[in-house]
């Protein structure tokens, strides 16, 4: 467990996790609604660390929308 | 206007853009098609402050977190009633669920430094268009399409590092 990461609790084990990250970055990408594999909507439900990971990269594609190449786009 | 409504703003401006040049394609480069959807956007913007007055940076990661949280408990909730009440509840706390504000910068650096080809890839994909589509109007093939997908997903699990165990 890493100390300085106090917030940063893990639920899953690293063999759990990696395959449902993979499905993960592919959903956020996809903008699928409805099609989280059984599975990995179950191993959601009971791993932060993986939802942490989905909201950070939609956190971050919203924010990458706000700026870079559109930098003039909040109002 | 809230970043919300802008984001869905940037998907109607590039679906619009996207079918109005559909026939256009064969002389009309997706790359400037892209371009041109964003200035017009930034043209159509009356008052364009990149950052809100009085609202930190940080601020905006934290409300474009709290977003996202929603975005994502709810579609994992919309997922969960598709199946028994006994199965749906969520073991985590959400508060345990919230990213730290370094990482959703750093990810947003690696989305934006995205090579353009990569980057358009994944807009197009997450504004609802399937890879034959994609391919279509890039004029590349769908495996030059997944491709680029897949370019651009692993290079966001690079910053992920650790976090994406
Ligand atoms: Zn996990």
């Amino acid at each position: 467990m890493n100390q300085q990461k106090v917030t940063s609790k893990i639920c899953g084990s690293r063999e759990e996790c990696a395959p449902v990250l993979e499905q993960v970055l592919s959903f956020w990408s996809s903008d699928l609604t409805n099609d989280l594999p059984e599975e990995v909507h179950e191993h959601l439900l009971g791993c932060c660390s993986c939802i942490r990971v989905w909201i950070a990269l939609e956190a971050a594609s919203e924010l990458a929308s706000c700026d870079g190449s559109s930098s003039n786009l909040a109002g | 206007m809230s970043l919300n409504s802008d984001d869905s703003r940037i998907q109607k401006l590039i679906h619009y853009h996207y079918k109005k040049n559909k026939h256009l394609s064969p002389v009309f480069d997706a790359e400037d098609l892209y371009q041109e959807t964003w200035i017009r956007l930034n043209e159509s913007s009356e008052t364009p402050p990149a950052v809100p007055a009085g609202l930190s940076e940080e601020d905006l990661v934290g409300q474009a977190v709290g977003r996202a949280a929603e975005k994502v408990f709810g579609k994992l909730r919309k997922r969960s009633q598709r199946k028994t009440a006994g199965e749906v509840q969520l073991e985590c706390d959400p508060a345990d669920c919230l990213p730290d504000t370094d990482l959703i910068l750093d990810l947003r650096k690696q989305i934006n430094d995205l090579p353009s080809d990569e980057r358009l890839v994944i807009e197009m994909m997450r504004s609802g268009y399937e890879g034959a589509e994609i391919a279509s109007c890039l004029h590349v093939s769908r495996q030059s399409v997944s491709r680029r997908k897949h370019k651009a997903l692993r290079r966001l699990r690079e910053v992920l590092g650790d976090e994406a165990r």
